[in-house]
């Protein structure tokens, strides 16, 4: 071959090569994934790092089982996790590279509301599935529920169902006299105008003002004492874990024993941190899943404890099963129509067959119009008793 | 209604002597330097991270702990002075020193969160968490601990200043720093003293109330503003004003939450306000009239 | 005792004095004369270390303290009675005296006490008002206090700045004769005075200052008959 021959075949592989990436970037747009690569973003570290920690676990589980059982087509699904230490830029940046560069077919994720709201534009725009296991603001589902094709799915207990757990409690009780309390914060503010109008459809109003506090309020003395004027027989309460410990210790100050539950928040193993075991003792929240609320969550608490001994166990069970399921339902997905997150999407919408779930999701958990697996009917009060988290079967 | 009231009392002391205690600090700066650490309030959280650190991390115990938090933060006084007033002094007509401290509290907030994270940390109480009775109310051990140990300390701070040798240099220095330079004072080691003082004054506070509030890096923010406010009540010079400001502050927030619980945190700041519009050198006042 | 020699003094941009030489003796009292603004005060405060010294050396006892700071010189045996009296408003009669005796009271407290008490023997007044704050005292008992303070460091070298100021005749009198016996009893004392007449009436030695510089110097007695002296500061 001459030297003249030789340049122009390397030229045109040249050519080639960059015309071949020019198309595999501008194909970027539909993002078709080559990888059997299953993203994942979560807070590892930050805010809701224990949030993050434990779904991290049930997203790994369903895929080391799914694998076992022979992947897709004989081939292992990988696995791509990043974390974004519960800055909504992070998760941002996460989701850019999961998209651009290891090409998944979905993601699973992220851990916090404020991180999803920044990613769910993009997770639409770029056509890639997002399933959120754990945020609860609505407009994470809200915002795109009208397009044609909608991208975005949850698998966790959104904000305004949780009120609706409690009520239904409530009415199942019998109970007539109710008192409410919230924080100063707009999730605060949203829940109580919730819970109100909830309260108000059942017929059941409330017998004293709702008790407003600050998040940082380390002394609820005052409110509480005007609850028990009132002589409340449940209190329905929005906060985070924080102020949730001030308010069980406030109780115990002035002796008050009334009966209350908040949103998941107060289930999480910070609250149990926070306010040790004695604080935590009685204290009722909202969830989907307890180690005890079912056979199959029996034998997935026993897995997740054998499999992760030396990470502390089960500690976030919730946490846990709700990533679990939110995996499973993907990698079902998956099995149907292969790693083309547009497909992904199309068959996570029309599964109608997972009777398998650990929660409490029905066999069909999405529809076209609904993208909340967790919706009417799949959620119920749960109790610590003993630094553990219990089902409330009274 | 009654029990109510009471119940408001005796939760509002406890918080309000936290703020008679780090206002104080305010006081024992601002007299010898006519300065104020706008970072009083980072270093109550220091105070209470060290302190978590010994007692719960290192199995320190408490009195060990609380020694070990006072001193730490009484040192870190001193490289305030340093750092952040000394050099900036010397511009006699500027308040830089508003900037300076605000800057190292801003500093210390960050460093908190790089060595301690951004979330409350549990700080057990030595004293158990038994509900104690006083009439009707009722008050966790610690919170008891706290009225009695941060009166105390203001009451000792404040018979250091009036009896002591030191203390007395101390006053002199504030009062007229040329005069007590020639009786033989060191003026620059007074002031040193100072803010060794306050500072410590505010790392107490911080290990005091951290098993009340939990411990975290912004924990010292808002108790910084509300001594500041209790301060300037009390007439910034007056310590019995400073005293009456910190624990009218702790009473109101509670009063006030048991007459609407949307009121208590902005209530507090307004009546302020009001009462400044009618006098503004506080409730209290000047502490000395001069004769010309 | 005390020898300046070119004294340089300025606050930033507005200079003080302008060099200056003076000489102060044991068992001598040297005044310094002038009209307000002239330099006086700040020539003391340059001795007691409370001024910025910007050209010039201070020399005590063949010792240069010109950059020594206040405290130490205080140490050093030198008191400066500040004009206006400068008390410690807040603190009462005694608490005044005993901060007077601070540089000494970490060695000898009994010392410091006893001298409280024989400073109160000097003033009997004092000891009258001893538990009260000393800005509630009279013009003429707070100089009282004020020289009192002064004298509880055991100076051998008093610094005096315009004891007379505001006060009654009869009180100035009084003033003079303790001025007179603590030279006797062997202090140099340099005084600084508006009211000429008595200062020059006291002064072994005198030193006119006009605009940070020294004019005229001389005996108290040949300043007292000098005309230019006579027309500018003794009324004619």
């Amino acid at each position: 071959m001459t030297v003249n021959n030789l340049v122009r075949a390397i030229r045109r592989v040249a050519v080639g090569s960059l015309l071949a990436a020019g198309v595999a970037v501008a194909s970027l747009q539909g993002a078709i994934a080559a990888e059997l690569k299953l993203g994942v973003d979560l807070s590892l570290t930050g805010g809701t790092d224990d949030f993050g920690r434990g779904a991290r676990m049930g997203i790994e589980m369903a895929v080391k089982e799914y694998n076992a059982k022979g992947g897709y087509k004989g081939k292992p699904v990988e696995l791509a996790i990043y974390d974004d230490e519960t800055k909504p830029a992070k998760g941002v940046e996460n989701l850019t590279r999961l998209i651009t560069r290891d090409r998944v077919f979905a993601v699973i994720g992220p851990a916090n509301s404020g991180v999803a709201l920044a990613m769910i534009d993009i997770a639409q725009k770029q056509k890639m599935p997002l399933v959120v296991p754990l945020p609860t603001s609505e407009p994470i589902i809200g915002r795109y529920a009208n397009e044609a094709k909608h991208y975005i799915f949850r698998v966790t207990l959104n904000d305004g169902i949780q009120t609706q757990f409690m009520i239904d409690y409530i009415k199942r009780k019998g109970l007539k006299r109710i008192g409410l309390m919230h924080d100063s914060t707009g999730w605060g503010q949203s829940g109580r105008e919730t819970a109100v109008r909830l309260l108000k459809e059942a017929g059941i109003p409330l017998v004293a003002e709702p008790q407003v506090f600050d998040q940082n309020d380390t002394d609820m003395t005052a409110q509480l004492s005007k609850l028990r004027d009132a002589n409340v027989e449940f209190i329905v309460s929005y906060s985070l874990a924080p102020a949730g410990v001030q308010i069980a210790k406030s109780m115990q100050k002035i002796g008050m024993k009334t009966p209350w539950s908040g949103t998941w928040g107060v289930l999480a193993p910070n609250f149990l941190k926070l306010g040790g075991k004695e604080a935590a003792e009685g204290v009722m929240g909202v969830t989907s899943y307890t180690i005890d609320h079912s056979d199959k969550a029996k034998a997935f608490h026993e897995r997740v404890e054998a499999a992760y001994k030396d990470q502390g166990g089960d500690f976030f069970p919730v946490t846990t099963a709700q990533a679990y399921d939110a995996a499973r339902l993907v990698l079902k997905a998956l099995d149907k129509v292969g790693p083309d997150p547009v497909k992904v999407r199309d068959a996570i919408e029309a599964i109608d067959d997972f009777h398998e779930a650990v929660t409490k999701m029905h066999p069909r958990p999405f529809t076209k119009e609904n993208h909340e697996a967790l919706g009417a009917d799949t959620g119920f009060l749960a109790v610590w008793r003993d630094g553990k988290v219990f089902r409330v079967t009274d | 209604m009654f029990a109510n009231i009471w119940q408001a009392v005796i939760s509002g002391l406890s918080i309000g002597s936290i703020y008679a205690l780090i206002a104080q600090g305010y006081y024992v700066t601002y007299i010898t330097t006519s300065t104020l650490n706008f970072g009083q309030g980072e270093f109550l959280m220091i105070g209470a991270m060290i302190g978590l650190t010994a007692y719960v991390v290192l199995g320190v115990p408490f009195p060990l702990a609380l020694l070990i938090a006072v001193v730490a933060t009484g040192l870190m006084g001193i490289a305030l002075e340093r750092i952040a007033i000394r050099p900036v002094l010397r511009h006699v007509l500027t308040h830089s020193w508003v900037l300076s401290t605000l800057a190292i509290s801003i500093i210390l907030k960050n460093g908190a969160v790089s060595l301690w994270g951004p979330e409350q940390i549990r700080f057990p109480s030595p004293f158990g968490e038994e509900v104690l009775k006083i009439g009707n109310a009722g008050i966790f051990p610690q919170e008891l601990f706290i009225i009695v140990c941060a009166l105390g300390t203001v009451a000792a701070v404040q018979l250091f200043l009036k009896k002591s040798i030191l203390g007395k240099a101390m006053m002199a220095v504030a009062h007229n720093r040329n005069a007590a330079a020639v009786m033989g004072i060191d003026v620059k080691r007074m002031v040193i003293l100072a803010f060794m003082l306050s500072s410590a004054l505010a790392g107490l506070g911080g290990i005091l109330i951290a098993p009340v509030t939990f411990a975290w890096a912004y924990m010292g923010t808002v108790p910084g503003i509300k001594a500041f406010a209790a301060a300037i009540f009390g007439g910034l010079e007056n310590p019995v004003g400073i005293l009456i400001g910190g624990l009218l502050i702790g009473l109101l927030e509670q009063l006030f939450g048991v007459i609407n619980s949307n009121l208590k945190e902005g209530i507090t700041f307004l009546f302020i306000l009001i009462m400044l519009a009618f006098r503004p050198t506080g409730l209290m006042g000047r502490r000395t009239v001069e004769k010309v | 005792m005390l020898q300046i020699r070119g004294l340089k003094v300025a606050y930033g941009h507005i200079q003080a004095l302008h060099g200056i030489d003076l000489d102060a003796k044991a068992g001598e009292i040297t005044a310094i004369i002038g009209s307000n603004g002239a330099g006086k005060t700040s020539t003391l405060m340059a001795i007691s270390g409370l001024a910025p010294i910007t050209g010039g050396e201070i020399k005590f006892e063949g010792q240069t303290i010109s950059a020594i700071p206040a405290h130490a010189i205080t140490r050093l045996g030198i008191t400066h009675i500040l004009e206006g009296r400068q008390l410690f408003a807040d603190q009462s009669v005694e608490d005044n005296l005993i901060l007077g005796g601070y540089s000494r009271i970490g060695k000898d407290k009994a010392a410091v006490m006893a001298a409280v008490e024989r400073e109160m023997d000097r003033f009997p007044i004092l000891r009258q008002r001893r538990k009260q704050q000393a800005g509630t005292l009279s013009g003429g008992e707070q100089q009282m206090l004020a020289m009192s303070r002064g004298l509880m460091s055991e100076p051998k070298f008093l610094l005096m700045d315009e004891p007379s100021m505001g006060l009654a005749p009869l009180i100035v009198q009084e003033i003079a004769r303790t001025i007179r016996m603590l030279k006797d009893s062997g202090r140099a004392i340099l005084l600084v005075e508006q009211m000429a007449a008595v200062a020059l009436g006291l002064a072994d030695r005198a030193y006119v200052l006009e605009s940070g510089k020294v004019t005229i110097t001389g005996t108290g007695a040949e300043l007292a008959r000098d005309p230019e002296v006579k027309r500018a500061y003794l009324g004619g």
